[in-house]
């Protein structure tokens, strides 16, 4: 049909179409050396990567470098109790200050010294806000608030330190604050879920983590200051059941797990000295008292084990389970905790014996307890023993009560009113002058269901009663001179907020003493 | 207008190429529903991002406003269709709206660095070809052939053969290198089967190439596969036309003489001078809208944007959330979406800067390289 007519450039073709050829099969050949071989190219250019970050990639140096200067905004805040006035158990409320805390439901808190930092699960945002509770010379911190990405949340409690904040967050991240300006020192974000608070080892940020695949938790090291990843690595099977505790002295660990494992962990080689097997799983972070290891499990026990092996000292029915680790009474041989059914416990960790028992009723927020010692005139005037030098348990009771017990007897020895629902045990100067306590807000109480939780003020406590009253009185009666005869007899009609000292019931409410 | 009147009188003569032009029209017309399915979804409609060389796009955007430069397209780009089914009396009516909608096409494409694709800059080069350059079914055959060349040429290195852009099929990994090399070569072999003289020859590569392109599909897009199975089938009816005219070729007109045989290879030049220029500008690419996509790995890039206010700040998150990944890693895209964040923020009280660090590795990296860290990337820190 169609006579094809000959090129004269044919005779060029072959040799082309051959060098092209030959140039794509060595490009191709070097480019992946491993086409005839079981090797592959993506696992040979991607090894040395993988082992490198296997399982966490290498964290945000890059983020050192903010700096912010955030202006003082202290809240407005005023004290004016004379100095002389002394520590007793006939406290008052003295004065209520609001700030202007935003809304939060579930809000959790976290005091110190010089600052209050909050936070809540329902919200993308940490604050922080300085107190002035001590009158401390050194620089106070400026109220800093820090943003997450939209609908991060933060996850477990904060670890703070002197310097840094370390949160974790519901997007697997890690964020490390600068304490007093709220910048943001490095984040990084990690493969798995971050399960409990982190822990300090020296200058080591230990996190664990949990693969939900493989069910398998990871703890790992990084460094606190710029967040390259440590040496210390440790694989558990099963999510951890209580927060890690680090003991400096041994240079050991010790790791709770929903499998009922509890181990002992040499750092930072990760070696496991030892591992036992607990009857039930371990519900708060253990104590380390005098070589032995106290813990708290989910069947309703404490038992305490001997450091450098798991063998057990004793174990100590509880009734319910433990909301958090014992408080150590210093100047004996006692230790506390509260159950969740508001049982106050004290054992003596020598002997794993009971001293008492009281079922507080208590129906705050807050289940943490306290060890605080009473002055001289307080030992004198309510017969407690020298011997434990006013040690005192404080712990919350019945409703927007504080009740303080003696630690030998169980008896209580006074007894604190609010003016609104516990939010949290309450926090010294240094000097046991003030105190400081976080309470329930009223917004709170009239939209209960609205809001499970918030932080609408704080109050001061102070000692003389009698005091505060006249100063109120004088207040009032100067402020009702000043307005209208109405706004007189509605400040004359006010309650007096603390109310009359109350007499300790301590036969109606106790229960048993144990033994 | 000599030379336009050339252009169209070369489209009339040729019944291939009035198919080509209608095509062309179809092209457009399916172009338009892409684009509009991109610019009416609320998430990624308004995120416009920019060309490297157009930074201040938005500012003069008209595709985002109420659609009506797309509509105008898709009128321009039916009714230049519908003039070229008419026949050859209507063909430079036809040749100037398929010119309009061209250049209407290219206004909207400059705009948006999202739209960037090999497609789109294969049919751009092609209706300049055919709209503006003489021997057209020759140029076409050409442009196709360079580009399927230049298209396996690009991806003989490493990034392709690892074969991580069949990892999506879930093959062992040894597979997929193999598919890598077999796809190179189907690239470099199969088009030259479009330039026999046998129509069987033309049928096998048709019909392999569109089956390449269907297998292709799932990673390339399936809109690529339409449009080239549409340039693909013109083959047959140019080459027949071609054959026919040769059998039958006694009179060769002195006022309009054959266009010159060197045109082709001026195309072929052309396209591959502008595939060349980011080597010889040393530029990352693509330094123009008419380069095509290499093969890379998968880049991986972190940007960390904090938002300072006066007393506080602010993780942002992810500023390119809607943008694919062959882009969201491009420096000048990154600085762009910053910008905008930074006159977003603007507007907020207390808002001082954004502090802002981007870093980049590629797939065989194990460390972060520091693109950009800019501590105040608004420029407007008051002290």
């Amino acid at each position: 049909m169609y006579d094809q007519p000959s090129s004269p450039y044919r005779i060029f073709l072959i040799p082309i179409l051959l060098i092209f050829w030959g140039f794509v099969i060595v490009t191709a050949f070097r480019a992946n050396p491993f086409l005839f071989q079981s090797q592959t190219l993506i696992n040979s250019i991607t090894h040395k990567k993988i082992e490198q970050q296997h399982p966490f990639p290498k964290p945000d140096h890059h983020l050192v470098k903010i700096q912010v200067d955030h202006p003082k905004e202290l809240p407005e805040y005023q004290y004016t109790a004379p100095d002389s006035q002394r520590w007793s158990r006939k406290l008052a409320l003295q004065k209520v200050q609001p700030l202007n805390f935003p809304d939060l439901k579930d809000v959790k808190y976290r005091l110190t010294s010089s600052d209050m930092f909050f936070w809540s699960s329902h919200s993308s945002i940490f604050y922080a806000r300085p107190i002035e509770i001590d009158d401390r010379t050194e620089e106070s911190s400026s109220a800093w608030s820090f943003q997450f990405v939209e609908s991060e949340i933060p996850r477990n409690d904060p670890l703070i330190t002197d310097q840094f904040v370390i949160l974790t967050t519901s997007y697997k991240r890690i964020v490390v604050l600068v304490r007093k300006t709220g910048q943001l020192l490095w984040s990084l974000t990690v493969d798995y879920d971050i399960q409990q608070s982190p822990a300090l080892i020296e200058q080591q940020l230990l996190v664990s983590l949990y693969d939900d695949e493989t069910q398998q938790s990871y703890l790992k090291s990084f460094d606190l200051v710029n967040g390259t990843p440590g040496t210390f690595h440790l694989e558990l099977s099963g999510r951890l059941s209580a927060p890690l505790l680090y003991h400096s002295d041994s240079h050991s660990l010790f790791v709770a797990t929903e499998e009922r494992e509890l181990l002992h962990v040499q750092t930072p080689s990760g070696d496991i000295l030892w591992k036992h097997t607990t009857p039930s799983k371990v519900v708060t972070q253990p104590n380390l008292i005098d070589d032995q290891l106290l813990i708290n499990t989910a069947d309703q026990t404490t038992y305490s084990l001997k450091l450098m092996s798991p063998e057990i000292n004793w174990d100590y029915k509880l009734k319910g389970i433990a909301q958090h680790p014992f408080i150590v009474i210093p100047s004996s041989h006692f230790v506390a905790v509260m159950t969740d059914g508001g049982y106050l416990h004290t054992i003596d960790y020598k002997t794993g014996k009971g001293v008492w028992r009281f079922n507080t009723q208590a129906k705050a927020q807050t289940s943490q307890i306290a060890a605080v010692r009473f002055s001289n005139q307080v030992i004198e005037e309510r017969e407690l023993k020298w011997h434990y030098k006013g040690w005192s348990i404080w712990a919350p009771c019945v409703e927007n009560r504080i009740c303080m017990f003696n630690p030998s007897e169980g008896n209580l020895i006074g007894r604190l009113s609010t003016a609104g629902e516990l939010a949290s045990m309450p926090l010294f100067s240094s000097d046991h002058k003030r105190l400081l306590i976080l309470l329930k807000n009223a917004k709170d109480q009239i939209a209960k269901k609205a809001y499970d939780w918030g932080l609408g003020s704080y109050i001061e406590l102070s000692q003389y009663k009698q005091e505060l009253e006249d100063a109120q009185k004088k207040a009032e009666e100067e402020k009702a001179q000043a307005k209208a005869a109405a706004a007189q007899a509605k400040a004359a009609a006010a309650p007096t907020a603390g109310g009359p000292p109350e007499s300790a019931p301590q036969s109606e409410n106790r229960e048993s003493d144990d033994p | 207008m000599q030379w336009i009147k050339d252009n169209t009188w070369e489209i009339n003569q040729s019944k291939g190429l009035r198919y080509l032009g209608l095509v062309l029209s179809l092209i457009h017309i399916i172009t338009f529903f892409q684009w509009n399915s991109l610019y009416s979804t609320p998430d990624t409609g308004t995120q416009i991002v920019c060309w490297s060389f157009f930074e201040k796009c938005k500012e003069a955007a008209f595709v985002t406003g109420n659609g009506g430069a797309l509509y105008t397209y898709l009128g321009l780009a039916a009714l230049s269709a519908f003039l070229f089914l008419l026949g050859p009396a209507l063909t430079s009516r036809a040749w100037g709206l398929l010119a309009t909608t061209f250049f209407l096409k290219l206004s909207i494409y400059l705009f948006d660095y999202r739209l960037y694709s090999n497609t789109h800059t294969l049919v751009f080069l092609v209706e300049l070809a055919f709209l503006l350059v003489p021997n057209k079914r020759n140029l076409f055959k050409s442009l196709i052939l360079v580009y399927f060349l230049t298209s396996g040429l690009f991806k003989l290195n490493t990034a392709w053969l690892t074969g991580f852009a069949f990892e999506p099929l879930h093959f062992a990994p040894k597979v997929n290198e193999w598919l890598a090399v077999l796809s190179l070569i189907a690239e470099l072999t199969l088009p030259f089967f479009l330039l026999a003289r046998k129509m069987k020859h033309i049928f096998i590569g048709v019909i392999s190439l569109t089956i390449y392109h269907f297998l292709m599909g799932s990673f390339e897009g399936y809109f690529h596969l339409f449009i080239m199975t549409l340039l693909l089938v013109l083959f047959p009816v140019l080459n027949q036309e071609i054959h026919n005219e040769e059998q039958g070729y006694t009179f060769n007109s002195y006022l309009r003489p054959s266009p010159s045989k060197l045109w082709p290879p001026i195309g072929i030049l052309v396209f591959l001078g502008l595939q060349a220029l980011p080597f010889f500008l040393k530029l990352e690419w693509p330094t123009t809208p008419f380069e095509l996509i290499r093969p890379s790995l998968p880049e991986e890039c972190q940007q960390k944007s904090v938002a300072i206010y006066t007393s506080s700040t602010k993780i942002l998150p992810n500023l390119l959330e809607n943008v694919e990944q062959h882009t969201s890693c491009k420096t000048h895209i990154r600085l762009a979406a910053l910008k905008d964040k930074c006159h977003e923020l603007s507007q907020e009280k207390d808002f001082v800067t954004i502090y802002s660090s981007f870093v980049r590795r590629n797939f065989s990296e194990s460390h972060f390289q520091t693109v950009f860290e800019m501590t105040d990337a608004c420029g407007r820190t008051q002290k």
